[in-house]
């Protein structure tokens, strides 16, 4: 063994051994840890190589720092033996599909590409993350030269504790459960298509998905049925911007509580409900007051994936008589059989009504789906790539129901 | 077939090691006993602190391993893909990344637990007779020990 390495594993050991007190302190310890991590993997990369540079000579492979490897008939953790582990200060992730689509009128068939979705996050103290996410949203433009750039979230995170932890910047509103588990990227969510009501802001969505503000979140003390709480306070986007119709309030107090439940008995169940409420102008002329509730009942784990959620939707013109109403749910149960193929299906609905200058038929201009049945398959090609069939049947209440169909390649990377 | 299907056992995932698993932790870890489902929620990413605040640290083999597999298919009942997916999932909600760190042996999975004292690995219960694991904590899943009557990890 060669001075360098004998030097760099005592130096190792002095390291470990002056760090130890420090974990008795609370502060600052995942930082410290942190940097063990970080200073363990540079020195197995450094030995690694000091190892191989002298393995010709018939020096013989040397310990790291305790002395128990010596004697283990395996080879010690080298670059080559190790895999990049993910508690690196920065963390990024990109997310993007091609998809296939047969389409309403049922003479559309295309291939498309789907969105880009990168996502990144860097961690700036023990207690600040910076997180940001932009999507290009290839599946909306308009010319070749022009694709669409959406900062979908832009935050400062602190995290103090378990308890006590807050969002500031651009967010996604935590509406229900679906919003935030899988507000982008085709390849985290298990179908092609998103729940109807989860549709975005921009393609006519009427879920106010994404907001401006802050956000304060964690858990509450409430022993097995551990109870989580998230409290939001900003401006929402603002709905049907994309239309050409839209008018701004400079200041429409989008509120949103949301509380729910993942019971320690029962990993892999949430249950809860959001309550939000905003102020929004969705058409020139229009100042409505917009309250919404959600509940969700999720299971996820293991083979199986149960997603069950409910709205009320309630609107009220602040300018003229006029309300509207909106109930609805969805239903998505997906069950994975052999190792990589899940089969999957889904039921939504949803009735919306009103009444003087926000009429019923008013409402289905901008609402127009009844009922949507959605069945299809996910099949995992590799870790990193999906293949999943699709087909759905749509009733509207504006025209007959229709048949659409679509293939979808998503990955990540 | 359909049936069959449904009641398929995951190929890749074969017989186990005859003396079962053990999860280890750093000599100086006060958890000494962990209830089988917490220990589970650990390696989901849905637990992700030890009773002493400090973070979690998992400490995974490579993929292929018996100790992987049996991770895998038998402890979490789900595949690489789908870990990976639910993994990124709890990162892509907001929350901070789940800390793993993959090894290509027992012995470096003892070793990285010997030097990290918030890591948690499993193991081959034949490995911890090696000098590469003697410096560890073995934990007690639900009060019991490797070889003990009604040991769950094996």
């Amino acid at each position: 063994m060669g001075i360098w390495p004998r030097l760099q594993s005592a130096f190792l050991v002095a390291m470990l051994a002056t760090a130890t007190p420090l974990f008795a302190q609370t502060d600052g310890k995942d930082e410290i840890i942190q940097k063990l991590l970080d200073r363990v993997d540079a020195l197995e990369r450094e030995v690694a190589a000091l190892e191989q540079a002298q393995a010709p000579q018939g020096v013989q492979t040397a310990p790291l720092a305790p002395p128990p490897i010596a004697a283990a008939p395996e080879p010690p953790p080298s670059d080559d033996s190790t895999q990049p582990d993910n508690a690196s200060r920065f963390n990024f992730h990109g997310y993007a599909d091609a998809d296939f689509q047969r389409d309403v009128d049922g003479n559309t068939k295309k291939f498309e590409l789907g969105e880009i979705d990168l996502f990144g996050t860097e961690r700036l103290s023990p207690h600040l993350t910076a997180l940001m996410e932009l999507v290009f949203e290839t599946d909306d433009q308009q010319l070749v030269a022009s694709v669409p750039v959406n900062v979908e979230r832009l935050l400062l995170q602190y995290r103090g504790n378990d308890f006590f932890n807050v969002d500031i910047g651009s967010y996604r509103t935590a509406i229900g459960y679906y919003s935030t588990a899988y507000l982008r990227g085709a390849w985290l969510q298990t179908a092609i298509s998103r729940p109807k009501m989860f549709t975005f802001e921009d393609q006519g969505g009427f879920l106010p998905l994404h907001a401006v503000g802050v956000s304060v979140n964690g858990r509450i003390p409430s022993g097995d049925l551990n109870l989580h709480y998230v409290a939001e306070g900003g401006s929402s986007r603002n709905y049907g911007d994309t239309a050409g119709l839209a008018v701004d309030l400079s200041f429409n107090r989008a509120t949103n509580l949301a509380i729910y439940s993942q019971p320690l008995g029962v990993p892999g169940l949430e249950f809860g409900f959001s309550t939000y409420h905003d102020l929004l102008a969705p058409a020139a002329g229009f100042q409505l007051d917009r309250s919404l509730w959600m509940v969700h009942f999720v299971y996820v784990r293991g083979r199986v994936e149960f997603l069950n959620e409910g709205l009320r939707i309630g609107i009220r013109d602040l300018s003229t008589p006029g309300a509207a109403t909106g109930l609805g749910f969805y239903s998505q149960i997906a069950y994975r059989v052999a190792s990589s193929w899940k089969p999957y299906a889904r039921v939504e609905y949803l009735n919306a009504s009103g009444r003087g200058a926000i009429s019923t038929a008013f409402d289905r201009q901008f609402v127009p789906w009844e009922t949507v049945y959605t069945g299809g398959v996910r099949h995992e090609l590799t870790d990193n790539v999906a293949v999943k069939f699709e087909l759905a049947r749509e009733t509207d209440y504006l025209r007959p129901s229709y048949i659409t169909a679509a293939a979808q390649l998503a990955f990540t990377f | 077939m359909i049936a069959a299907l449904l009641a398929a056992p995951m190929p890749h995932y074969a017989a186990d090691p005859a003396g079962g698993f053990a999860a280890v932790v750093h000599q100086s870890n006060p958890t000494h006993n962990l209830r089988f489902g917490d220990m589970l929620s650990m390696f989901e990413g849905a637990s992700r602190g030890w009773a002493n605040g400090s973070r979690v640290v998992l400490v995974e083999r490579d993929a292929g391993s018996a100790p992987f597999r049996y991770l895998m298919g038998h402890l979490l009942n789900t595949t690489p893909g789908e870990y990976k997916r639910s993994l990124q999932n709890i990162e892509y909600r907001g929350d901070l990344p789940v800390s793993i760190k993959v090894l290509n042996s027992d012995a470096a999975a003892c070793q990285f637990v010997f030097n990290v004292p918030s890591a948690i690995a499993i193991v081959e219960a034949g490995s911890l007779g090696s000098r590469a694991c003697s410096g560890i904590q073995v934990l007690r899943i639900d009060g019991k020990l490797p070889g003990e009557e009604g040991y769950r990890l094996k």
